[in-house]
């Protein structure tokens, strides 16, 4: 897996780049713009993250000229600026995902691996499958070894959501865009609150549904 | 002092105005003057033109005697200070008659006017010679029917000499006068502009001393002087007021900063000195991290109520109905109010449309909910509502709750206040003033009183139109 940075910012850029490289990625890092835009025109990576403000060149312009390039490299921005019209603005110039600064590593880590897999993915199936846990998109049924199990629509969507990411960690940010479609964090527990309730009906013994401190939830399935 | 005298704007005041006054009575005095100076010389003019024509008419009759009898049959003491005499075209005397108060050689000097223009008719020249600066002659002249000029003259007291008293009172009460009115207007002058005074000199105090609580004299009335000072009152009771009210909030702020930060530093500190364990290094670590997040989360929160009040927190405004952030909320919310028990109930007759930033006035609507839930025991009950009303739209929240005393509804919505109820709950005394801060930045109100049955009510008020941009302060 082979991830560009293009920020300018030395010291994001570090901490990023190390970051990216212990979790087993090869990285490039390019400073401005237009270095990003030649890395990017050279090599095939399999995900971008760029830096709105950019010398010489600036991300939106950076990821227009890409797309119509033709290339479908999944983009995260990460951007000072938070209003929901930067995060529209950029999600419109045919970027994927979009992070504020300051952010956590690990929350750009899950939004990268999980644009890096649904890149991948082959188109989806309408059944998921986890472990001993099935969920069918088209009927909304969902069993736990053999057994249904009722779920409000919520639990289901996230539950949905989990198993999609099966293996890596997602934030409660990704959670909220995903299963709420919140795109700004409203600063409650809900997801919590959702999340011990899907526990308490598909996880009883709290060994499928995992919280990682500080980053998210994970879901493992059972071999 | 006699250069603060000079500056002052009620010398200058008085100066400008006393000058006004010293034109206006000169120039009065200048058209008095040369009215008065022409009286007098028509006066004299109508006496001695009447005598001329009373002789000319003598002397054609009866020649020189006839003159001479027509003087003396008038024995008025006038016609006798009357200086007459007749000269021929040779320029030739040929009848003189002088004042006794005159000395005859004079009337042989007796200067005579040039230019008299003899016509056929009777016509009569007047003229005034000065004799020296105390007197003047008038003197009128008349062609006779033989050719020759009857002279008719008087000596009279110049003008200049009766004038002089008018001159001279003029001139001593106008100076008096000047001398007044730049006394008098400076002191009526320096008294009523004494609020501007009090008033540079309370700004002065207040910078020099940094004492809020000064305030200026007012005086009754309605003036515009009076009216200065009370709003200069205003205003640095407001200033007071927004410096206390930044005191408060900056302690607060420290305050709420120093126990997150000291509860870091104590994790970070045991960590380190546990040493070795590192499935304990990386628990405490997680601490931390949760330590700072919160911090960030007070001080993101706090930069986006600065940015709401100052109104540089961009909007995008668009139509849209408050019913919908209302669905939304309590769609959010709905896993969190059915684990306290509490029955959200949605009133939501009419369409309820406001121009307003869905994301910005959503979380203020969000922020009411999560405050009501949180306050609000279990098995209770909150209801939101959205109504259209006159010109704008009513939002309510309600609930069934403890409610908030009178003495706090102000002031839930400051920055990190905590009222006595709410020690106890988690949170960060933030989520009303940014409620507060977003309601206010669409030019809207928010505010709270007891809800009908006990609990509080908040209702946020909102005018159909707010505006893009928000005020700039």
């Amino acid at each position: 897996m082979r991830v560009l940075v293009v920020e300018d910012d030395s010291k994001i850029a570090s901490f990023v780049v190390r970051g990216l490289k212990e979790s087993g990625f090869a990285v490039d890092h390019a400073a401005d713009g237009e270095a990003g835009l030649a890395l990017a025109a050279c090599t095939d990576f399999d995900a971008a993250i760029v830096d709105i403000m950019l010398p010489r060149l600036d991300g939106i312009s950076l990821v227009k000229r890409l797309r119509a390039g033709g290339s479908t490299v999944p983009v995260v921005f990460l951007s000072a600026k938070g209003s929901v019209d930067d995060r529209v603005r950029g999600l419109q110039s045919g970027a994927d995902d979009y992070l504020t600064k300051p952010f956590a590593f690990s929350e750009l880590l899950a939004r990268v691996r999980a644009l890096i897999r649904r890149a991948t993915q082959s188109p989806e199936a309408t059944r998921l499958v986890a472990g001993d846990v099935t969920l069918d998109l088209v009927t909304r049924e969902v069993a736990r070894a053999g057994l249904k199990v009722e779920l409000q629509p919520r639990e289901f969507s996230l539950l949905a959501f989990l198993m999609r990411h099966a293996g890596r960690p997602v934030s409660k940010t990704m959670i909220l865009e995903h299963v709420w479609d919140y795109s700004f964090d409203p600063q409650t527990n809900v997801v919590d609150v959702v999340v011990s309730r899907l526990r308490a009906k598909i996880d009883p013994d709290r060994t499928r549904i995992e919280t990682l401190r500080n980053v998210g939830y994970v879901f493992r399935p059972h071999a | 002092m006699l250069e603060r005298l000079r500056q002052s704007l009620a010398f200058r005041l008085a100066i400008q105005y006393s000058l006004v006054f010293a034109l206006v009575a000169g120039s009065l005095f200048a058209v008095l003057y040369w009215e008065l100076a022409g009286a007098l010389e028509a006066r004299d003019r109508a006496a001695v033109e009447r005598l001329a024509v009373q002789l000319g008419r003598a002397y054609d009759a009866g020649g020189a005697g006839a003159l001479r009898a027509e003087l003396n049959s008038n024995a008025s003491p006038e016609v006798r200070s009357y200086f007459v005499r007749v000269i021929d075209q040779t320029n030739t005397t040929l009848f003189a008659s002088v004042p006794q108060d005159w000395i005859q050689t004079q009337v042989q000097s007796l200067p005579l006017p040039g230019d008299w223009g003899i016509t056929a008719t009777r016509q009569i020249h007047t003229i005034r010679i000065p004799q020296d600066a105390l007197r003047d002659y008038a003197i009128a002249m008349a062609s006779l029917a033989d050719g020759s000029v009857l002279q008719v003259g008087r000596s009279t007291d110049s003008r200049a000499v009766l004038l002089r008293p008018l001159r001279r009172a003029f001139a001593g009460v106008g100076g008096i006068a000047l001398v007044l009115s730049v006394a008098v207007g400076t002191i009526l002058a320096w008294r009523s502009t004494r609020p501007l005074r009090l008033v540079s000199e309370t700004a002065r105090r207040i910078v020099e001393t940094g004492d809020l609580a000064a305030r200026v004299p007012e005086t009754p009335g309605g003036g515009e002087l009076a009216l200065l000072v009370r709003q200069f009152n205003t205003l640095f009771e407001k200033n007071s007021v927004h410096v206390r009210v930044l005191r408060e909030t900056l302690d607060n702020l420290a305050h709420d900063l120093r126990t997150p930060l000291a509860r870091l530093r104590g994790t970070a500190e045991l960590a380190l000195n546990d040493g070795g364990n590192p499935e304990e290094s990386r628990s405490a670590l997680a601490d931390c991290i949760d330590q700072t997040d919160r911090l960030l989360h007070v001080i993101e929160t706090l930069l986006d109520i600065s940015a709401a009040e100052s109104g540089a927190l961009r909007l995008n405004c668009e139509r849209l109905d408050l019913r919908t952030l209302i669905e939304r909320a309590a769609d959010l919310y709905r896993e969190v109010a059915e684990e306290k028990k509490i029955a959200v109930i949605l009133e939501l007759p009419a369409p309820a449309e406001v121009e307003a930033d869905a994301v910005r006035l959503g979380q203020a609507v969000n922020n009411l909910l999560d405050n009501a839930l949180k306050y609000t025991p279990e098995d209770g009950k909150v209801t939101l509502a959205a109504s259209a009303d006159s010109g704008g739209a009513v939002l309510t929240v309600t609930d069934n709750g403890p409610g908030v005393p009178f003495a706090e509804r102000e002031a839930i919505f400051r920055r990190l206040y905590r009222g006595d109820a709410s020690r106890s709950q988690r949170g960060l005394g933030l989520g009303l003033s940014l409620v507060k801060a977003i309601v206010e930045s669409h030019h809207g109100t928010v505010s709270v009183d007891d809800a009908p049955g006990g609990g509080a009510r908040f209702t946020i008020r909102l005018k159909s139109s707010a505006g893009g941009t928000p005020a700039l302060l």
